[in-house]
C-alpha cells in the first residue's frame, strides 16, 4: 500500500470521530426513539406484569427467548468471523475485523438482556446468583454468556489499542485526548509492544472460538435437556452453533455493507470482501441444511409420541407456512442467490444476507413456540400471539444494535488501522496530519 | 442497488414476520378451539372443561356407591357400586367410571378406574389413595339404551395411602457430582486466560512504553 492510499485509509477510518453531521443526528434520533419505545414497553411490562405479553402458562417462552437466541447467535458469528480471519491470517481481513467485533459485542449486549426481560421481574435475576444450582442449564447460561461477554469486550479492546493511540495523537487539544491516552496504554508501536499485543490477541482469537461454541451449546442444552417434543435432540448444540454462525456472518455482511456505503469505504471494502464472506455463508448454510435434515429425519423416523405432533404442526399444520417460508426463502433462495453463477454483486450478497437473517429468526420461532405449545399435561395445544409489548421491545432492541455501532464509531476508528499496517506494511514515515473538526472545538 | 436489495429484504422480512404471527394465532391441530377472548383463555390457563355437576339426577338410574376397607388395609379400599334402573331393575353390563375429586389448577375429576356391572347391577374396584384424609369419590354411569346418565357420590375417609414414591439414585450420580467441579475448573481456566490476555498485554504495552520513555529521557 502506497503512502497516499495508506493516508486515505486512515482518513476514512477515522473521519467520523467527533463528527456529528445531519445524517448522523437523524439516524441517532430515529434509532434512539425506537430504543426508547422498547424501554417504555419494558417498563410498562415491569409495572403490570407478564400478563401484558402473549406469554402464557403453556407457551411461556416467546419472542424474548427467540430474540435472546437470535441476537446472541448473531454475536457469535461476528466474533467467529473475526477470530477465524485472524487465525488464518487472511490478508483481506483488515477493513472487516473491527466491524465484525463491534457487531458481536453490540448484538451480545442486546441478546443478554432478554433473559432478564423474560423473567418479568428483573430483580429475580439476583435469585439466579443467590440461589442458582449448578445442575441448572440456566446457571450454565449465565456463566457462559457473562464469560463470553467479557471475552468479546477484551477481543474488541486489544486490537483497538494501537488505533486509540492513532486517535490520541490526532486529537490535539481535545479533552478526549486524555481518555484515549489512558485507553491506549502509552502505545508507541515499539517491537516489544507489538509482541505483547500479538500474544494477547492470539490468545483471545483462539479462546473466543471455543467460548462462542460453548455459549451457543449451552443455549441449545437449555432446550435439549428438557423432555419436550422437538427439543430433546442430541444434535441441538451443533445445530445452534451452525445457526449462530450463519446468522452472524449474514449480519456482518449487512453491517459491513451499510457502513461501507454510509462511511464511504468503497475503496477499501470491495466486492471481493463480500464474495469471501458469501462463500463462508454458503458453506455454513449448506452445513445447516444438512444438520436440519438429519435432525428431522431421525426424529420423524422414530415417530415418538411427543415428537410427531410437533413435526406434524411444523410440516403440514399451522406452522407449515412459517417453516416452508424459512426453508425456501430463508435458506435455499439466499444460498442460491449467493452461489448463483454469473457476475457477483454486493447487492445480491446483501439481499441473501437479509433473507438469511429473517429466516434464522423464523427458525428460532419454529423451535421455541411449537415445542412449547405441545401439551405435556392433558390440556389443549397452547397458542401464542405476541402483544404490542413484545413487538415494541423486539423492534427497540433491534434498533439498539445499529445505534450502538453508530455511536461507537463516532469515537473509535471504523476500520482497524493497525491491522492494515500489519497486513500491508507501513509506508515510509511521514507526518500524518489528521485534524478532526471537533478537535478544534467543532463537533458540528 | 444496495438500497433496492435492502428494501426487498425488508419487505420479505415483514412478510415472514406476518406469517410467523399468523402461525401463532392459528390453532395447531384440526378441530382445536379458536382463541377465545376471555381473560381465562388469554392467561393461558388449561382449557379443560369445568367439572360436571356431581348431583345425582332426580329421575335417572340410581347409582349407589359405597366404600369399605380392603381385606388387607395396606391394599386400600373397595369402592362398590350398584346400578338400579328407574324401574327398580339391576342394570347389567353398565360401564361405571370412578373418579376422585382433586384440586389441581381448580377442582377436577381424576379418573381412578372403570368397571362393568354384573347381573346384579354390581361392580367394584380397589383404590389406594395417594393421600390420607377425606376424598370425594364419584361413580359415573354414562347411560345405556333408554337409561339416562347418572352418578353416585360418597366420601371416603382414608387412613391409609400409597407409600411415598422414592426416586432411585441415578446410576451416574457419583460421577455427576464431580462434573460441576470439573466445569468450574474449566471456567476458571478460561477466566484466567482472559485475564492473562488483557492484563498481560496491558502490562507488556505499558512496560515497553515506560522503557522507551526512559530511553528517550536518557538520550
Amino acid at each position: 500500500m502506497d503512502r497516499r492510499t495508506h493516508d486515505r485509509y486512515i482518513e476514512r477510518a477515522t473521519w467520523p470521530i467527533g463528527r456529528g453531521d445531519r445524517n448522523f443526528w437523524i439516524a441517532v434520533s430515529v434509532l434512539s426513539a425506537l430504543v426508547a419505545a422498547g424501554i417504555y414497553a419494558w417498563i410498562y411490562q415491569i409495572q403490570r406484569g407478564l400478563w401484558v405479553t402473549g406469554l402464557n402458562q403453556q407457551v411461556s417462552w416467546g419472542f424474548y427467548i427467540i430474540n435472546c437466541v437470535f441476537f446472541i447467535g448473531m454475536s457469535y458469528g461476528g466474533a467467529m468471523t473475526s477470530a477465524i480471519l485472524r487465525l488464518t491470517n487472511a490478508k483481506w481481513r483488515a477493513p472487516l475485523t473491527r466491524l465484525a467485533e463491534t457487531t458481536a459485542v453490540a448484538a451480545l449486549l442486546v441478546g443478554a438482556v432478554y433473559p432478564i426481560i423474560d423473567m418479568g421481574r428483573p430483580d429475580r435475576f439476583l435469585y439466579i446468583l443467590r440461589y442458582g444450582q449448578v445442575g441448572s442449564p440456566v446457571v450454565w447460561d449465565v456463566v457462559a454468556i457473562s464469560t463470553y461477554m467479557i471475552a468479546s469486550l477484551v477481543f474488541l479492546y486489544l486490537p483497538l489499542i494501537p488505533d486509540l493511540a492513532t486517535t490520541r495523537d490526532s486529537l490535539r487539544m481535545s479533552r478526549l485526548q486524555r481518555i484515549y491516552g489512558v485507553l491506549a496504554l502509552g502505545w508507541k508501536g515499539t517491537p516489544g509492544q507489538r509482541a505483547s499485543l500479538h500474544r494477547g490477541i492470539g490468545i483471545m482469537a483462539v479462546l473466543i472460538i471455543p467460548l462462542a461454541v460453548s455459549v451457543h451449546s449451552v443455549l441449545a442444552w437449555l432446550f435439549a435437556v428438557t423432555a419436550r417434543g422437538g427439543w430433546h435432540s442430541t444434535i441441538f448444540a451443533p445445530l445452534f452453533v451452525l445457526a449462530a454462525m450463519l446468522s452472524g456472518v449474514a449480519a456482518v455482511i449487512l453491517v459491513v455493507a451499510a457502513f461501507r456505503k454510509v462511511y464511504g469505504l468503497q475503496e477499501f471494502i470491495t466486492a471481493r470482501h463480500f464474495r469471501y464472506l458469501s462463500y463462508l455463508m454458503i458453506a455454513l448454510g449448506v452445513g445447516y441444511l444438512y444438520f436440519m435434515v438429519s435432525e428431522y429425519l431421525t426424529e420423524g423416523y422414530l415417530a415418538e409420541e411427543s415428537v410427531t405432533p410437533v413435526l406434524e404442526a411444523i410440516f403440514v399444520g399451522s406452522y407449515a407456512p412459517a417453516f416452508w417460508s424459512f426453508t425456501i426463502l430463508g435458506l435455499i433462495v439466499p444460498l442460491a442467490l449467493a452461489a448463483f453463477p454469473g457476475r457477483f454483486t454486493i447487492a445480491r450478497a446483501v439481499g441473501a444476507s437479509t433473507l438469511v437473517i429473517a429466516g434464522m429468526w423464523l427458525k428460532r420461532f419454529l423451535i421455541v413456540v411449537p415445542g412449547m405449545a405441545e401439551p405435556i399435561m392433558p390440556w389443549d395445544w397452547g397458542r401464542y400471539s405476541p402483544t404490542w409489548v413484545e413487538v415494541t421491545i423486539t423492534i427497540g432492541s433491534a434498533a439498539a444494535i445499529p445505534l450502538i455501532l453508530i455511536i461507537f464509531f463516532r469515537f473509535f476508528p471504523v476500520m482497524s488501522v493497525h491491522e492494515m499496517e500489519e497486513v500491508e506494511g507501513t509506508p515510509e514515515p511521514r507526518a500524518i496530519v489528521l485534524v478532526p473538526t471537533f478537535a478544534e472545538g467543532g463537533g458540528k | 442497488m444496495i438500497r433496492k436489495a435492502l428494501l426487498l429484504g425488508s419487505a420479505l422480512v415483514a412478510t415472514l414476520a406476518v406469517i410467523a404471527f399468523a402461525s401463532g394465532r392459528l390453532p395447531l391441530v384440526a378441530g382445536a378451539p379458536a382463541a377465545s377472548d376471555d381473560a381465562h383463555a388469554h392467561s393461558g390457563a388449561p382449557t379443560v372443561a369445568a367439572p360436571q355437576p356431581i348431583v345425582p339426577p332426580a329421575d335417572g338410574s340410581r347409582v349407589t356407591l359405597s366404600t369399605a376397607p380392603a381385606a388387607k388395609l395396606e391394599l386400600g379400599y373397595t369402592l362398590s357400586v350398584t346400578v338400579i334402573s328407574p324401574a327398580g331393575m339391576p342394570v347389567n353390563d353398565a360401564t361405571i367410571r370412578f373418579y376422585d375429586i382433586v384440586d389441581l389448577f381448580g377442582q377436577r375429576e381424576e379418573l381412578i378406574g372403570s368397571a362393568v356391572t354384573d347381573g346384579q347391577g354390581l361392580t367394584a374396584i380397589s383404590y389406594l389413595p395417594a393421600m390420607t384424609g377425606a376424598h370425594q369419590i364419584v361413580a359415573r354411569f354414562a347411560g345405556q339404551g333408554t337409561l339416562t346418565p347418572s352418578l353416585g357420590v360418597t366420601t371416603l375417609e382414608a387412613t391409609v395411602a400409597a407409600p411415598a414414591y422414592t426416586v432411585d439414585r441415578p446410576a451416574l450420580a457419583t460421577f455427576s457430582a464431580y462434573v460441576p467441579y470439573a466445569a468450574g475448573v474449566v471456567v476458571l481456566a478460561v477466566w484466567g486466560l482472559i485475564a492473562l490476555s488483557l492484563f498481560g498485554t496491558a502490562r507488556g504495552v505499558v512496560a515497553r512504553a515506560n522503557e522507551s520513555r526512559r530511553k528517550g529521557d536518557t538520550a
